[in-house]
């Protein structure tokens, strides 16, 4: 199948093999790195990092109209040999911090791993080393060792596990976070990693609330019900009651300060999630028991059905009842959503760096550190990190349940 | 919105909790009553619709005022609770005759008394549809361990013709699907009872072993998605219509469900794209082509995709007739089953048979699948209703399957994946 078979129009290509020729940078032993043509719509099936099959058509559709307008950057993957496409890399650009994903085809079998692997190195070096940016990070499976092998071999570190994260061929696969940072940056700023990570309380997880037993009818709407909170549905009130409470925020603290939101914009975002039939953000308000009071929210962010994992997050406008354990009720009340009613098989949680209490809260819960992401941000006259949390379904079913009154 | 106002602002034209469902002449029972959903009912949406995912008073407003209004073949009720009034289910029902097909769901934070209800809910719907309705059959799926609804439905002369394995995400367990059917009395004396009814096996019943994955020596074909030894799938493309348009009318087999199909290149291209568009696909269909001419040869699907519930349905259609009975078709059924098990991880699939075509039946039988039971009555045949076999795959049973090459036909080398 050529170009020519699919839209009738003869056109001259050049010579298989000389494509990478005069090109004077992102060109490696194996393979090269350019921009999409709508062209690679014919082979799309090996470079879209899709879990679907999509005709070539609707490919051309998806390049011209959507790939187009993408904020992120977004190359090919050319085998040198005979200019075939076989992978693609896209680089979402998040101020100082550069995200790298990319896919090969892995019907090439193992030769596609070492196409990526080089690929990555590729792009990482580039934004780092040529266009003197801060961050470029990458996450892969831990079980692709050709990848592991080329990003070592071009300095790349690794700096988070995430511990069965992937589910491929009926197994869970962990997966593994890859740094590369700008040697006079860190001259100038000292290594991320050797910043050590303040830690409060003890660490230990405390025991699971237990599940209630209603005795009377569950509150209008509630989905999840605890000792003295529930979990509800967001409803249009709640963001106005959001917005009021992030102006009357006390903490500065809170990663990039405070926030001032707009109930339109909070509006928008809810209704815009809760219209996906199979939604990937799953919000619920955190409300009062005794009085049906909003008092914050509860998260799962960015839901992988396939993989079975999601981000957790929360947050809790009323200052007034924050460090009362209400938080920690209300998130266990989200695991359970999220491990027997959803039925994933982990979940995920980042906190910035000063942010010790929460990341206390994660160790409370049952959360274990996964590693750390460095230079996420700027902070204070340097660049932030995050330190990242993982907790499996099975080790959440495995601790204590017990009722426990907070101090 | 006048209703809201209508509510909200004249509180004495509100009924007095428990009024509800005086005067009402049916589907009252002794705890609960059932009727057609209301806009002032969204306030309760999570306790009445059958879904996991939190969603706004305002988003259910809208789907009763924009959606539900629109459906055609479907119909929505909520269970309401006599004592106060308040909804804590719902019933929805599908009708194509002769079947109609009954989901129901309960509040599960009502526990047991829920179950209860549920249970008596279903006792008041399916004899009216059936009994007062006058509609052929009911059909409905439980999950396993829903002891009370099960057996109420035993009591009410409901029985359960179908048993799939595994098929139901519960809250925090997995449980089997039970599907139970209710007949209408006068349809059964006029044609009698299908359970009496035996379908003809052919074959010798035991799965084969699965084509070995391949190490692909060469390069594999543009745009494939899986590969096989002699087949490989790759997404549907716009210049396949025309073919399938072609093929459907040189079709020589005239018992495929209801007869042949008649497919318009530009509805069938229309369709397929359809499926692609969705988000996420529901739907995933695949062209099975032949490696050595590129030709393709039919299409395989995986449909009905329940990404929480991690179940599937699944089709084949050989669209030439030449190249049927040469193992294609199972060859390609095997790519899917892996694209199926091993990347979207689903962990059960589905697929139903008419009972004369006993020729698909051995092909599952063959390709690993186990029989589940049967569905009656899903369609008119020539004076009676055609009625379907059932089989689940489980991924644990497909993966436990031995490999094998198909000697002789394919010279790679095999590697394990």
């Amino acid at each position: 199948m050529t170009e020519a078979t699919i839209t009738g129009e003869k056109t001259e290509s050049p010579t298989p093999g000389t494509g990478h020729e005069g090109q004077t940078f992102l060109v490696g032993d194996e393979i090269y790195l350019r921009g999409i043509d709508v062209a690679d719509a014919i082979c799309a099936m090996s470079w879209r990092h899709s879990l679907y099959p999509y005709s070539v058509d609707l490919n051309k559709e998806w390049i011209k109209d959507d790939l187009a307008k993408d904020d992120d950057l977004w190359l090919v993957i050319v085998r040198k040999s005979d200019d075939r496409v076989v992978g693609s890399v896209q680089v979402e650009e998040d101020g100082v911090f550069f995200w790298i994903s990319a896919e090969t085809d892995r019907l090439f079998g193992e030769a596609a791993l070492r196409w990526k692997g080089e690929a990555i190195a590729l792009v990482a070096t580039w934004i780092i080393d040529e266009r003197g940016q801060t961050t470029a990070y990458t996450e892969i499976p831990a079980d692709e060792t050709p990848v592991i092998e080329k990003l070592e071999a071009a300095g790349m570190r690794r700096t988070v596990r995430f511990r069965e994260l992937l589910e491929r061929d009926g197994q869970r696969v962990d997966r593994l976070g890859y740094e590369y940072l700008n040697r006079a940056w860190m001259a100038v700023l000292g290594d991320p990693r050797e910043r050590r990570l303040e830690r409060t309380g003890t660490g230990e997880a405390r025991p699971v609330p237990p599940p209630v037993t209603l005795e009377g009818d569950p509150p209008r709407n509630a989905m999840m019900v605890g000792k003295r909170v529930y979990l509800r549905p967001e409803e249009p009130d709640d963001s106005v009651k959001s917005a009021l409470a992030a102006r009357q925020e006390t903490e500065t603290f809170f990663d990039i300060g405070r926030h001032l939101n707009s109930p339109v914009m909070l509006d928008k975002w809810v209704s815009d999630h809760e219209k996906a039939e199979l939604p990937s953000w799953i919000t619920f308000t955190v409300c009062l028991r005794e009085n049906d009071e909003p008092i914050g929210w509860v998260a799962l962010l960015d839901v992988d059905y396939q993989n079975r994992f999601a981000e957790t997050g929360s947050f809790f406008g009323s200052v007034e009842h924050r460090g009362s354990g209400y938080g920690s009720e209300a998130k266990q009340l989200l695991l359970e959503y999220a491990f027997e009613r959803l039925g994933l098989h982990m979940v995920q949680s980042w906190v910035y760096f000063p942010n010790t209490r929460s990341a206390a809260a994660l160790r409370k819960q049952g959360y274990s550190e996964s590693g750390r992401v460095n230079w996420l941000y700027s902070h204070n006259g340097t660049l932030g990190n995050f330190v990242a949390f993982d907790l499996l379904a099975e080790e959440w079913r495995a601790m204590p349940r017990q009722d426990w009154t907070p101090a | 919105m006048p209703e809201k106002t209508a509510t909200t602002e004249e509180p004495s034209k509100m009924p007095a909790p428990g009024s509800g469902h005086l005067g009402q002449t049916f589907l009252v029972g002794d705890e609960v009553y059932i009727r057609a959903v209301e806009t002032a009912d969204s306030k309760f949406g999570v306790s009445w619709t059958k879904t996991i995912f939190p969603k706004s008073t305002e988003w259910y407003e809208t789907w009763v005022k924009e959606k539900m209004v629109k459906e055609k073949r479907r119909a929505n009720y909520i269970v309401l609770r006599k004592a106060d009034d308040v909804p804590v289910g719902g019933i929805q029902t599908w009708r194509h005759d002769p079947l109609t097909n009954v989901e129901s769901w309960m509040d599960p934070l009502y526990g047991e008394r829920g179950q209860h209800w549920l249970a008596e809910a279903l006792c008041l719907a399916i004899p009216w549809l059936v009994d007062e309705q006058h509609r052929p059959l009911v059909r409905l799926r439980v999950a396993a361990n829903q002891d009370i609804a099960i057996e109420r439905l035993n009591a009410l002369g409901a029985r359960q013709v179908t048993r799939f394995r595994e098929a139901i995400k519960t809250w925090g367990g997995r449980e089997d699907a039970l599907v139970f059917e209710y007949l209408n009395r006068q349809w059964v004396e006029r044609l009698g009872d299908p359970i009496d009814l035996t379908f003809e096996r052919s074959g010798s019943g035991k799965p084969r072993p699965v084509p070995a994955p391949i190490d692909l020596t060469s390069d594999p074909p543009p745009n494939a998605v899986r590969v096989g030894p002699r087949v490989y799938l790759r997404p549907f493309e716009r210049k396949d219509a025309p073919l399938a348009a072609l093929w459907s009318r040189q079709e020589p087999d005239a018992r495929w469900d209801s007869g042949r199909y008649m497919n318009s290149a530009a509805g069938y291209e229309a369709w397929n794209e359809g499926l692609q568009k969705d988000k996420p696909q529901k739907w995933v269909r695949f062209a099975a082509c032949l490696r050595e001419s590129d030709e393709l040869i039919g299409m395989v699907g995986i449909e009905d995709i329940d990404y929480v519930h991690r179940t599937a349905e699944t089709e084949s259609v050989m669209h030439r007739a030449d190249h049927r009975g040469g193992g294609y078709g199972t060859e390609a059924k095997h790519l899917l089953f892996d694209y199926a098990f091993n990347t979207l991880n689903l962990h059960a699939l589905q697929s139903v048979v008419i009972f004369p075509n006993t020729r698909s039946a051995a092909a599952l039988r063959k390709q690993g699948y186990k029989e589940a039971g049967r569905l009656h009555w899903h369609f008119p045949a020539n004076g009676y209703f055609e009625n379907f076999i059932c089989f689940d795959l489980l991924a644990s049973d497909w993966r436990a399957l031995p490999r094998a090459s198909m000697n002789g036909v394919h010279t790679e080398k095999e590697g394990a994946r």
